[in-house]
């Protein structure tokens, strides 16, 4: 009886030994993924901080304005150019037959599609969707040829808006009177 | 056996027929035997003890969380939310753009005692810091005696790979944070400057040094980046123009009396403090103290209006020049004829100014300055707080130049806040470059009755619409101010030629929001302004166009005139002024 218990005392030692030791480098190795993890965000968050400084650092305002300046063909807002939500005329709720047959996309993005009929000119096309003439289209010139395979050149032209709607100083719309 | 039973009687019992086959001991061995065993429980015990504390310690450990582990400290911590932690924290303007910030940098140290060729050593470095002189390293790293020498702080990443790749024994890299200000000088006389140990040295950065040194949470300005480079650039603008020597602009809050700008030029770089001349550093706004000139006025009137002794109707002769002793105080846009309030405060008239205080009086008048705060430092967060300069004796002489502007020198950020005052109902409200909390009541006090203040607002317009600031006008943004020209005090006496132009305004006047002033110091006439310059050709123009730039920004478009407006803003410019009235006093 001794016998048999020292030995369920003995395996049972054992086996806490070997638990207690896998758990020991188990809890060893998290530690030290976790030292590492705790290293890796350290780092992340200093070069977040960094990336902060910087960005802060390029978004100065003279610097934006410099660049606008330069790459932008925008002005200052004039005073005349505000407008109200209410002054913009209402849109009749039933679609224009021609602007559904000529959205604004494909006015603006013109696919360089061989027509099946003869091709009307593209300034036709706009005048037949009844848009602001807001979109600046190259070529907008007849063309009596059909279309050739060549895609139509979007000419930017200065963005110069009439009326400018801002609500709670957002920018809502522009506006042509 | 006797003697021994006599000796312990307690053994002394009757003894039970032993049982078969077990051997009772007696005497002598049973004796050690009981000892032993004693000894045995005495053992059992203590270890008993020993294995119960150290059984509840391990409970203990198990249960409770483990407090000052040392090596808790050893493991590198990530911070949570709140990411990398500065020894300063940041500050950001009011929409949360960054201001100032600390990134951490490396710094390089020697330690001589390491250093085995010093002409070498600083021969290499020099390869790489080219700004360091090699005559001058040289005998500092063979110092003996030293152990520790700074030869770079703050280092760029690539210069501390570069030295690394050296591999100069006895050099080494300390981790530091360096203070930097992403907008340069754009923000300086506001944040300041921290010295390279991370020490507040000016502006915000030394005022609540111990708040930024300490403190977890960024600290959020009430100035609006934006907004300042509007100011800076126009003001910029109006100095060259004008070939004047410096200038300040403030934009405040009238409603909460936060600071949204504050420029004073020239200025310097918060990066690099001690590359411009250390007059840069002068802040105008707040450490500048300046005779105001005619912007005072509104004071002057208001302070009548709300004492009563003078109503919008009331007259003042204005035909003759004041002679007090050796002075005599003069108009500069002189009517010649009695003239009323309205008239007073639109053609910026020195004698009805003067006039209308003295019916005040000194008393009055200086409780209506300290009731203002004109007679006491601003409570802003800023080390850089000038002292208003006031006469010791109040005299009747100084009421007059007071009236007027002269005599009594307060900084431009008393100016606003007081304009502010006179202009959102008469609460004083007291400025800040602290963003205050939304939803926080805001202090104030009230200091002048609210129909004063709505006959200041009438009058201000009045000034622009018809008056001496008429070049402030911008369509549809409701402008009202008024136009300061104060000659600058030099020894013994103010000089003509080197004036301080000024004009404060607000608008939406009707419903004030915010007060702008624009202030340049020694402005020289052009030929564009036929010779002039003075507050309503220098300053005022200035305003007008941050007024423009600033107003979509801050959500109030141009709005076209409404009866309500017209209600708001109407002056009874019928009224004649009424000899009778005032001669009768």
């Amino acid at each position: 009886m001794i016998r048999r218990s020292t030995l369920f005392w003995l395996v049972c030692a054992v086996l806490i030994g070997c638990g207690l030791y896998q758990l020991k480098y188990e809890v060893q190795a998290k530690e030290e993924r976790l030292v590492r993890l705790n290293r890796q965000i350290q780092a992340e968050q200093e070069a977040i901080h960094v990336l902060n400084a910087e960005w802060a650092f390029l978004n100065r305002p003279d610097r934006l304005a410099d660049l606008a300046n330069r790459h932008l063909e925008m002005t200052p807002v004039a005073p005349a150019q505000f407008g109200k939500v209410a002054a913009i005329p209402e849109r009749s709720l039933i679609p224009v037959e021609a602007e559904a047959e000529a959205p604004v996309v494909a006015a603006k993005v013109v696919p360089a599609k061989t027509p099946t009929k003869p091709a009307p000119s593209l300034k036709t096309q706009i005048v037949e969707a009844k848009r602001p003439s807001t979109l600046h289209v190259a070529r907008a010139e007849p063309v009596a040829k059909p279309f050739e395979s060549k895609p139509l050149e979007f000419v930017s032209k200065p963005f110069k808006p009439d009326v400018v709607v801002i609500v709670d100083g957002a920018l809502l719309a522009n506006v042509r009177r | 056996m006797s003697t021994l039973v006599a000796l312990r009687p307690r053994i002394l019992r009757p003894v039970a027929p032993p049982p078969s086959g077990v051997v009772r001991l007696e005497g002598a061995a049973k004796q050690v035997l009981e000892s032993s065993r004693g000894r045995l429980t005495l053992a059992a015990g203590v270890f008993a003890i020993a294995f119960a504390v150290v059984g509840m310690r391990l409970v203990d450990l198990a249960l409770s969380k483990p407090v000052n582990d040392a090596r808790e400290f050893e493991l590198p911590r990530a911070n949570d939310a709140a990411g990398y932690a500065a020894d300063r924290v940041d500050i950001v303007d009011r929409s949360g753009a960054l201001v100032a910030t600390s990134v951490p940098t490396a710094s390089l140290y020697a330690d001589p005692r390491d250093i085995k060729d010093a002409r070498e050593a600083a021969k290499r470095l020099k390869t790489v810091l080219a700004d360091i002189k090699v005559e001058d390293l040289e005998p500092r790293l063979a110092a003996e005696g030293r152990s520790f020498l700074w030869i770079k702080r703050n280092l760029t990443p690539r210069q501390q790979y570069e030295i690394n790749r050296l591999g100069i024994p006895g050099l080494y890299f300390q981790r530091e944070d360096k203070r930097i200000y992403p907008h340069g000088s754009l923000m300086a006389h506001v944040v300041g400057f921290a010295d390279i140990d991370g020490k507040g040295l000016g502006g915000v950065e030394q005022a609540i040094d111990s708040k930024i040194r300490g403190g977890r949470e960024p600290v959020q300005l009430s100035v609006d980046i934006r907004l300042q480079h509007i100011v800076r650039e126009e003001l910029q603008a109006a100095i060259s123009e004008f070939s004047a020597i410096g200038g300040g602009g403030l934009v405040m809050d009238a409603r909460t009396g936060e600071i949204l700008s504050m420029v004073s030029l020239p200025d310097f770089d918060s990066n690099a403090p001690g590359s411009a001349p250390a007059d840069n550093r002068f802040n105008r706004n707040t450490l500048g103290l300046y005779e105001m000139g005619s912007t005072f006025k509104a004071f002057a009137i208001a302070m009548a209006l709300d004492a009563g002794t003078a109503t919008m109707r009331s007259s003042f002769d204005a035909r003759e020049p004041i002679k007090i002793s050796r002075f005599a105080i003069n108009d500069d846009h002189a009517q010649k004829r009695w003239l009323t309030t309205p008239e007073v405060f639109k053609h910026s008239s020195n004698i009805g100014a003067a006039k209308m205080a003295l019916e005040v009086g000194a008393e009055g008048q200086k409780a209506f300055m300290r009731k203002l705060g004109m007679l006491d430092p601003v409570q802003l967060e800023l080390p850089e707080l000038g002292k208003p300069k006031f006469p010791r004796d109040w005299r009747p002489i100084n009421v007059m130049t007071i009236a007027f502007g002269h005599g009594l020198s307060v900084t431009p950020t008393h100016l606003a806040s007081g304009i502010a005052t006179v202009i959102n109902g008469g609460i004083l409200r007291p400025p800040t470059l602290i963003k205050r909390k939304e939803g926080e009541p805001v202090p104030g006090k009230q200091v002048l009755k609210p129909a004063t203040s709505d006959a200041m607002r009438r009058l201000m317009r009045l000034v622009v619409e018809d008056g001496t600031g008429k070049k402030a006008e911008a369509p549809g943004y409701w402008i009202g101010g008024k136009t300061g020209t104060a000659e600058k005090v030099s020894r013994g006496g103010y000089k003509k030629s080197a004036r301080l132009s000024s004009f404060v305004g607000a608008f939406p006047i009707h419903d004030p929001r915010y007060v702008v002033l624009v202030m340049v110091d020694e402005p020289k006439g052009t030929k564009k302004t036929h010779g002039f310059a003075t507050g309503g050709w220098v300053a005022a123009p200035a305003v007008q166009r941050i007024v423009q730039r600033m107003g979509p920004l801050v959500g109030l478009p141009p709005i076209d005139e409404t009866p309500e407006i017209r209600r708001l803003l109407m002056v009874d410019s019928q009224s004649q002024p009424k000899e009778k009235s005032v001669a009768a006093r």
